[in-house]
């Protein structure tokens, strides 16, 4: 049996110009163009966001440092077939993965090797190549993933429906009872 | 000033563009959990709330047309009007059939509103340039958003290009009454207030068809007859209306 889930994709988001990515959430899609749509509807849009990312799940390396294990540092010389890799990392008491410096290693591994390394509290890491990002900064229509500051929205606790209706309610029965 | 003629026609036509916008998004928002994933739930729920914005912005310049107030207004003519008062164009108002009949409803809406806003941000009533700079912005993205699934769903698989087909087949006829004239719309055209439905249906049906074809989706080709002005209001209406208005009625002139 196939199954019929549709992949997931991880969310990035920057919250304000000038400010380091960070890991929002993930959303299903069936290829990176409504993964950014849905991530649009579901992160960007309130709250707002400036730039989104996504990425497929299945590129995205996820290991504690324990889970890494140990690993050493390749240390040869930087060879044709590198790729640069993106880094998140959660450190100290954080509970976000925050951007870290971009890595040029041979592997999806090597690279967070590295990360772990430069970064003596962080325990958690996430590294994808570059290449598997799409950026809502990359895209033709980019005014669609504006983000939309005007829209106001209230809670559910704005709306005491319950309460109202309650009070209706009894109103109605003492003028019945009158 | 406008003379009272032009004025009427203003009215009606406010009312049009309002209650298009409003029936759509009540019709979409029945949709709100039973979209066929979470993420696309939550992406078409908003589509549907934002037409609900569409349709108050509106009826707030209906408000100001008739000096009420544009805050309270607008919740009187959603909630206090009788079924047979809305303007909107029946396609609107048909009921959910399946994922793709929504999905393409909303496509053909957004498409039409994509030519016809920056028509009226033309308009020499300011408060209609106004009205559509506002809704241009949100209507960018949902026309990207319904594009990408009308393509993925026509050209899909099997099943799915032969839902969109059989919506396709329903709405096309129907939707044509949306670039109907009013009885009077003439006088607004010529005072430069709104323009020329038969050019919008011109430029819209000139971006929608070749669309429609690229999804391979085989567009009806029935012939359009706009000059029809009086059709029979269907009987949806009544009871979407009826749903609608269930718990204000309730306790009429509550404020919620």
């Amino acid at each position: 049996m196939t199954s019929t889930q549709w992949p997931v994709y991880q969310v990035f988001e920057r919250p304000a110009p000038g400010r380091p990515m960070r890991a929002g959430g993930s959303v299903h899609a069936v290829d990176a163009e409504t993964a950014l749509q849905n991530a649009w509807a579901v992160y960007g849009r309130r709250p707002t966001a400036v730039c989104l990312w996504v990425v497929p799940r299945r590129l995205v390396l996820m290991k504690t440092r324990e889970e890494l294990g140990g690993l050493s540092p390749d240390l040869g010389t930087r060879a044709e077939s590198d790729q640069t890799f993106c880094v998140f990392r959660r450190s100290g008491s954080k509970l976000v993965y925050d951007e870290g410096p971009q890595v040029v290693a041979p592997s999806a591994e090597q690279a967070m090797v590295r990360a772990f390394n430069d970064v003596e509290d962080c325990f958690a890491c996430w590294v994808f190549p570059s290449t598997a990002v799409t950026s809502s900064e990359s895209q033709t229509a980019e005014c669609a993933f504006a983000p939309q500051p005007y829209k106001w929205f209230r809670d559910h606790k704005s709306f005491p429906i319950v309460a109202l209706l309650r009070e209706i309610r009894a109103d109605a029965a003492e003028s019945n009872h009158a | 000033m406008l003379d009272a003629r032009t004025r009427a026609a203003l009215d009606s036509k406010l009312l049009r563009l309002g209650d298009d916008e409003f029936i759509l998004g009540h019709r979409n928002s029945e949709l709100a959990g039973h979209g066929p994933i979470l993420e696309e739930d939550i992406a078409f729920a908003n589509l549907a709330l934002d037409e609900l914005g569409h349709g108050i912005l509106w009826y707030r310049i209906v408000s100001m047309l008739r000096d009420e107030d544009p805050e309270t207004y607008p919740d009187k003519l959603v909630y206090q009007r009788v079924a047979s008062d809305f303007r909107n164009a029946d396609v609107v108002a048909l009921p959910h059939a399946d994922w793709a009949f929504s999905m393409l409803r909303q496509f053909l809406f957004d498409a039409y509103e994509s030519v016809h806003l920056p028509a009226l941000l033309a308009s020499r009533y300011a408060p209609i340039a106004e009205a559509a700079a506002k809704i241009k912005q949100e209507e960018v993205f949902h026309l990207h958003h319904t594009k990408a699934w009308t393509l993925r769903l026509g050209q899909g698989t099997e099943e799915s290009n032969r839902r969109m087909q059989q919506a396709l087949d329903t709405l096309w006829t129907a939707f044509q009454e949306v670039f109907l004239s009013l009885p009077e719309e003439s006088l607004l055209v010529e005072s430069r207030i709104t323009p020329d439905l038969r050019e919008i249906h011109f430029e819209w049906k000139q971006t929608v068809v070749p669309f429609l074809e690229s999804c391979n989706l085989i567009v009806p080709d029935t012939p359009v007859r706009l000059e029809t002005p009086d059709v029979a209001h269907s009987t949806y209406i009544d009871a979407l209306v009826a749903e609608l208005q269930q718990v204000s009625r309730i306790g009429r002139d509550t404020v919620w």
